[in-house]
């Protein structure tokens, strides 16, 4: 039988998942070419033209960008028109695909403290995910970081299957144990994020004021009226109207329609 | 006759003190000092000694916008009270106003005393009257004891005849807001009955609403006890004993109050009923201070000094040096608000301390209020603490002052060891205060944007890489087995299948290849070898032959075998011509020999 090395079996390991890795970028990565359109955006801004301005990123945002820049600075021009919940749900919008980032943070907290009731600092934030790191990243960025240690471990058993008895060998005992620790965390969050986002579908009302009723129709009572930048979560969707729930105000629950708010996640 | 003479001498004494009196009262007319239409300054004496008092009435016949009195340095006299009183007349249909200011005076000194002329602002003309001399004598007693003069008067009038007699009197009853005056309340005893048992009066002093009151028990807590006093008084051939109690008042709303009576019991026994004494009331028409206050000004009403001094005039950069700065004066110095540290470049102001004392001094309460500020030098060389400015309304000249503190030239020095502190202010950690906020301004456009696609963990070709590692190992893991332990080794060959791996590859075997001698001989050593579990790669046959001797082999199967082993090494090492059907007889000599071997190893083995 024919003896294979082991630096050939690493030569093997690294290259094929980099391949597939380097394919998957490739793929992620076709963009559409309109992306001047983000510097008339900003001029317009700049010039106090905010109405246009923020025509002009909702162009680039139908357009397919996805971008937590586009969706910030969306915001900054609804907010300046005055219009806090469009601006809330940009910031918001922007948030979701870029955790980490401090100024949407700071102006989130800025427009949600000119709502009249309970203006909170950031939805569903507490002290543990301020703490821990994989609260600040993006679905995206907790899915890469598996990946990378999950080969993490994967090289670090090849290294102490061939080097037992050897330094590296033992290194690597370390090395598994702590990816390991870590892809369960990561796995976990993962996890919880993917579920997070399916089940709680955030929403924000956009509309000046807004009859939440006992039922999906006109004809039923109004429970309760919430303001335009209110956050909200939807329970279920039927046409037209929508069960919703308040943040943070459990109970505050009825049917608005459809119109009157914006969702965090795309449908 | 004694008792009649001694009767006539008092009579005539009383007679001549009575005309004494009446001649004085003769003697005791108006000086005018200043003929002046609009203002003059009266003095009630001009001969007086040091135990007596003096009234000094300013009076201002006019109307419109008229200042205080801005009195001259009196340094030999002592200020006991300050009244103003305004009369409006309208005759035939004109007015007229008569403004009058009176002051008690008290000389300290004896000899020949002169008040300066006195200025008054009148529309913003300068009115001023002419000095006054008056002369002094040493007076006869001193201490705590003093003749009450000039306000007992109207005391003296209801003293007759009356063995206990209250008063309470205001010192000034039209002051500024915030100026201090003094309610006094004096208790009168005929002197003949102090030296029996003398119950305690209760006083029920009234409610000083309208006013930040430091009264009896006030003063008390904070260690001033002196605001009580007794004194001895002669009226009408009667001794009594006063006792005087004083509460300092600032008033603190404008307009007219009215201090209800002060109430003393006097409880009975011993024969006596009990007395229930009451004072008048008194009313306090308070003044708002006069519009123009500059902006430095806080509040402050009375007169003021201000004192500020340092801990240390030599220091080390990045040690604070204590700036004490001390307001002394007779407002209210514990509603003073802190007089402003001007901001520079020097000096970083660290931490504030405020202390309070009070004193009494000449019939007044005196407060002393202290700040203490850590200073910390935000620069080396020869810094200069700034003046400090404290503005206050003067009541005495009826305007805001502002007095400003002297500078102090201190020298910081860098510390030996800490060469490394930068001297660049701006360096300097600095107290930053938000102005306003706003929301962060808009991003440029990075160089590439993200677009609307699929989350990466829903692509199939991320699962594909996640799950490759996983077969990546298990054939990594089979590999090495393999490589460790080949098969012709037979190390981890099993017992129970080594026969039928045997059999199926000598029915594999092509019978007409070159390889089948070669091949039956593995197989053979192989089937050997798993059996007994021992290496027989490098035995030879005989070392063979002693080892399935040894384990139950009989005699003719081991002939049998090495018949077999013989023939494949004739072949394989000599070889002719492959007879047709040959190997094949082998292949099947063999099969049959592996079937015995299988059998009498499991009865031998029980494998």
């Amino acid at each position: 039988m024919k003896q294979i090395s082991a630096p050939k079996i690493f030569k093997l390991a690294i290259i094929i998942p980099s391949l597939l890795i380097i394919t998957l970028s490739v793929v992620n990565a076709q963009s559409p070419e309109n992306s001047d359109l983000f510097l008339i955006a900003n001029n317009l801004y700049d010039k106090g033209v905010f109405g246009k301005s923020a025509d002009a990123y909702e162009m680039l945002i139908s357009d397919g960008f996805n971008d937590p820049i586009v969706y910030y600075n969306l915001g900054n021009a609804y907010y300046q028109q005055g219009k806090l919940g469009a601006a809330i749900l940009n910031y918001l919008k922007s948030q979701e695909l870029d955790p980490s980032d401090q100024d949407t943070k700071t102006n989130l907290s800025i427009a949600r403290s000119h709502l009249p009731d309970s203006p909170r600092d950031s939805a569903g934030s507490n002290l543990t995910d301020e703490i821990l790191l994989f609260n600040r990243l993006s679905t995206t960025e907790l899915a890469l970081s598996i990946l990378f240690l999950w080969y993490l471990l994967f090289f670090s058993l090849l290294i102490w299957i061939f080097y037992q008895r050897k330094f590296a060998g033992l290194t690597s005992i370390y090395l598994s144990i702590f990816s390991v620790i870590l892809l369960i965390i990561f796995s976990a969050a993962f996890v919880m994020r993917i579920i997070d986002d399916e089940s709680e579908k955030r929403a924000v009302i956009l509309s000046e004021l807004v009859e939440v009723r006992s039922g999906p129709g006109k004809n039923y009572l109004v429970e309760f009226e919430v303001t335009e930048g209110t956050e909200t979560r939807v329970l279920y969707e039927m046409t037209g109207w929508s069960r919703i729930e308040l943040v943070g105000k459990k109970g505050f629950q009825g049917w608005v329609p459809k119109t009157t708010f914006g969702k965090v996640q795309p449908p | 006759m004694v008792v009649y003479f001694m009767n006539l001498r008092y009579f005539i004494s009383v007679l001549l003190g009575t005309l004494a009196f009446l001649s004085l009262d003769a003697i005791h007319t108006e000086v005018i000092i200043a003929q002046a239409p609009l203002i003059r300054a009266t003095v009630d004496k001009t001969d007086l000694t040091t135990d007596e008092t003096l009234t000094l009435t300013i009076t201002i016949e006019s109307e419109g916008n008229i200042s205080q009195p801005v009195l001259p340095s009196l340094n030999e006299v002592r200020i006991l009270s300050h009244k103003t009183v305004r009369k409006v007349s309208l005759i035939n249909g004109q007015s007229s106003s008569i403004l009058t200011h009176e002051y008690i005076l008290k000389p300290t000194v004896d000899g020949p005393l002169t008040i300066d002329p006195i200025q008054v602002i009148i529309n913003g003309k300068a009115a001023e009257t002419n000095p006054i001399t008056i002369e002094v004598h040493p007076g006869n007693t001193s201490g705590n004891t003093s003749k009450p003069s000039a306000q007992d008067d109207i005391a003296d009038q209801n003293l007759q005849n009356q063995e206990y007699l209250v008063e309470s009197t205001i010192d000034d009853p039209v002051p500024f807001l915030g100026e201090q005056i003094t309610y006094t309340f004096r208790f009168y005893r005929n002197s003949a009955r102090r030296r029996f048992f003398q119950p305690r009066p209760v006083p029920q002093w009234p409610s000083m609403t309208g006013f930040w009151s430091y009264d009896s028990s006030t003063l008390d807590k904070i260690g001033i006890s002196t605001q009580e006093r007794s004194y001895d008084t002669v009226k009408y051939g009667r001794k009594y004993l006063v006792t005087e109690v004083r509460t300092f008042l600032f008033p603190t709303t404008v307009g007219s109050r009215t201090i209800e009576p002060t109430k003393l019991t006097i409880p009975g026994g011993y024969g006596r009923n009990t007395v229930t004494l009451e004072s008048d009331a008194n009313t306090v028409t308070t003044q708002p201070l006069p519009a123009g206050a500059p902006s430095s000004f806080n509040g402050a009403v009375g007169d003021f000094a201000i004192n500020v001094s340092v801990d240390n005039q030599s220091s080390l950069y990045n040690q604070p040096v204590v700036l004490s700065i001390m307001i002394r004066g007779s407002g209210n110095v514990e509603l003073l608000a802190k007089p402003e540290f001007p901001q520079n470049r020097e000096w970083r102001s660290v931490d504030d301390q405020v202390s309070t004392s009070f004193e009494i001094e000449n019939d007044k309460l005196i407060g002393t209020r202290t700040y203490r500020t850590s200073l910390l030098p935000l620069q080396t060389g020869e810094l200069v603490i700034p003046s400090i400015e404290f503005t206050y309304f003067d009541t005495l000249t009826g305007t805001y002052r502002t007095i400003l503190s002297k500078e102090i030239p201190v020298s910081v020095n860098r510390k030996s060891n800490q060469a490394w502190i930068q001297d660049d202010p701006v360096t300097v950690d600095k107290q930053i205060s938000r102005l306003a906020t706003d929301i962060r301004h808009i991003k440029p456009k990075p160089d590439k944007l993200d677009v609307n696609r699929e989350p990466i963990f829903k692509h199939p070709a991320y699962w594909l890489v996640i799950g490759l590692p996983l077969p990546a190992l298990l054939a990594v893991f089979m590999f090495l087995k393999g490589t460790k332990l080949p098969f012709r080794n037979n190390q981890f060959a099993s017992k129970s299948t080594a026969y039928r791996k045997a059999i199926r590859t000598l029915s594999a075997t092509e019978h007409e290849s070159p390889m089948v001698y070669t091949s039956i001989n593995t197989v053979t050593n192989d089937y050997i070898s798993a059996k007994i579990q021992h290496q027989t790669a490098g035995l030879t046959q005989h070392e063979l032959l002693i080892l399935l001797d040894q384990h139950g082999i009989s005699a003719s199967l081991r002939q049998r075998i090495k018949n077999c082993l013989n023939e494949c090494d004739i072949n394989r090492f000599a070889p002719t011509e492959i007879q047709a059907g040959s190997s094949t007889m082998l292949i099947n000599e063999i099969e049959t020999a592996i079937e015995e071997l299988e059998t009498e190893f499991e009865t031998n083995l029980g494998t």
